[in-house]
């Protein structure tokens, strides 16, 4: 059960990561720009068990450093999200069911890519990479912020209808 | 229960977080099968990119031009009668003729000079989570292509490869924050270090703190060893600022590119210089300022009847 779990989780991120940079990186957004893919994982972890949410997010980002297009170490990507997927799993325990609250889940979203990017950067400065200026930073992560937000109710009744029909009836 | 639960997600935590930072040590010191991972991505996804980039071409910048219509209220009148005629054909018609215009300017500053090209498509624009500035390009090591060389556009210099496979390379935009780029003042042959910040203008560090740079000086590329990663001579940007604090040990200015980073469609890899240095030959002409037609209005006093 629990590699059928990893399995479907590993899939779905791959589909994911091949739809943000074949599709979603052609795409010029306004102010700043939008990743699906950020935007969707944090959607999953919240949806997950403290556990698969951890692994959720060590596969999700292991895919996001895959990218051809980023030029960090491989492997920080990797961190960044695990460490993400700890805090959403622990923090949102305390808000209760967030699946029938879309509303509290788009704005878990929204902060959470937002503090995914963040902590990015952090890491990025620990690593001893070139740092980009500080507004440009954060109109990226305004611009990332406002398109999650506003396109939230597309995407997160499909991720959460998926989740529910593959996901739910088990656990690890 | 709930204890064991806890340990045991602190210890997957633990394992996963040491995952990754096994994985940051080992591509930190240059392991191959790390490194290859992301080319094979690169490689996979190419083909794929080039087909949709052809696909999402026409809407690729439809947020970034909405984002520059409130500038001339003559300028939306004239796009809003353009977008009445326009119909999905004529849309297609109009990139390529986008396109064939970039390219055309490409081959006139290539040919001036003398730089042997390898002309590509931009296929992908870099990704949004990495807050870096890249492209990918159409064309690889099949075409002559190698790391470390110059690409450029119509306008003047876009940035340098990074990365390529057989038949695609990323580009690193000059718009990077870890982009450096040796450059002289076209004309007094002050040098300096130009460098990206993110954003869409860029930072000029002057070699010496006696010389001085003035608004709109033009910047060439002062060339590297062999010419790479960068060819002298080619056109970078334009001064538009110039901070004249006093107490700095180096002096500063911000610069405009020439060309527009956001809405390139055609660049071109300069693989060989087949001429020497250009010197300030390739500085573009200053554009002209167009008269403005005013009408003065006299108003003359009508003598009144009673008068």
């Amino acid at each position: 059960m629990f590699t059928s779990r990893i399995f479907i989780t590993a899939g779905f991120f791959a589909s994911l990561f091949f739809i943000q940079e074949i599709i979603f990186n052609q795409i010029h957004f306004l102010i700043g720009g939008f990743s699906i893919y950020l935007a969707i994982v944090i959607t999953w972890i919240a949806m997950e068990s403290r556990n698969g949410a951890l692994i959720s997010g060590f596969i999700a980002g292991f895919f996001l450093d895959l990218s051809p297009n980023i030029f960090s170490p491989f492997g920080q990507w990797a961190l960044v999200l695990t460490v993400m997927a700890y805090l959403v799993s622990v923090n949102r325990e305390g808000l209760g069911d967030l699946v029938s609250r879309p509303l509290t889940l788009s704005l878990v979203v929204g902060v959470g890519v937002t503090i995914t990017l963040v902590t990015y950067l952090i890491t990025s400065a620990i690593l001893g990479e070139q740092l980009i200026s500080f507004f440009p930073a954060l109109q990226e992560l305004t611009g990332n912020l406002i398109w999650t937000l506003i396109l939230a109710p597309l995407y997160l009744p499909i991720v959460g209808k998926f989740h529910q029909f593959t996901l739910s009836s088990r656990d690890i | 229960m709930a204890p064991r639960g806890n340990s045991r997600t602190r210890l997957l935590l633990v394992i996963l977080l040491v995952t990754a930072l096994f994985l940051i040590t080992l591509d930190l010191r240059g392991v191959s099968l790390i490194t290859s991972t992301r080319t094979a991505t690169q490689t996979i996804f190419a083909p794929i990119q080039g087909f949709t980039s052809r696909l999402f071409s026409p809407i690729g910048n439809f947020f970034s031009d909405v984002s520059h219509l409130g500038r001339s209220g003559n300028e939306i009148e004239t796009l809003k009668r353009e977008n009445q005629s326009l119909n999905e054909k004529l849309v297609l018609q109009e990139d390529l003729k986008g396109k064939l215009t970039q390219l055309n300017a490409i081959l006139k500053l290539a040919g001036e000079a003398q730089y042997k090209i390898v002309t590509a498509q931009v296929i992908a624009r870099g990704s949004t989570t990495s807050f870096g500035q890249t492209i990918t390009i159409d064309a690889g090591s099949s075409s002559g292509i190698t790391r470390d060389m110059t690409v450029m556009s119509g306008t003047g210099l876009v940035g340098a490869v990074k990365s390529v496979t057989s038949n695609s390379a990323v580009v690193l935009l000059m718009s990077d924050p870890s982009f450096r780029i040796g450059v002289r003042v076209a004309g007094s042959q002050v040098m300096g270090i130009l460098s990206g910040t993110g954003s869409r203008s860029f930072e000029l560090e002057l070699l010496d703190a006696t010389e001085t740079v003035k608004i709109g000086d033009v910047l060439l590329a002062r060339g590297s060893d062999g010419g790479r990663p960068f060819v002298p001579g080619i056109p970078v940007g334009l001064v538009t600022y110039v901070d004249n604090s006093s107490g700095q040990l180096t002096k500063h200015a911000r610069v405009d590119s020439y060309t527009k980073l956001t809405a390139i469609g055609i660049v071109s890899v300069v693989l060989a210089q087949t001429g020497g240095d250009p010197k300030d030959a390739l500085v573009p002409p200053k554009p002209r300022a167009t008269p403005i037609p005013t009408v003065t209005i006299t108003v003359t006093p009508t003598p009144s009847p009673s008068a």
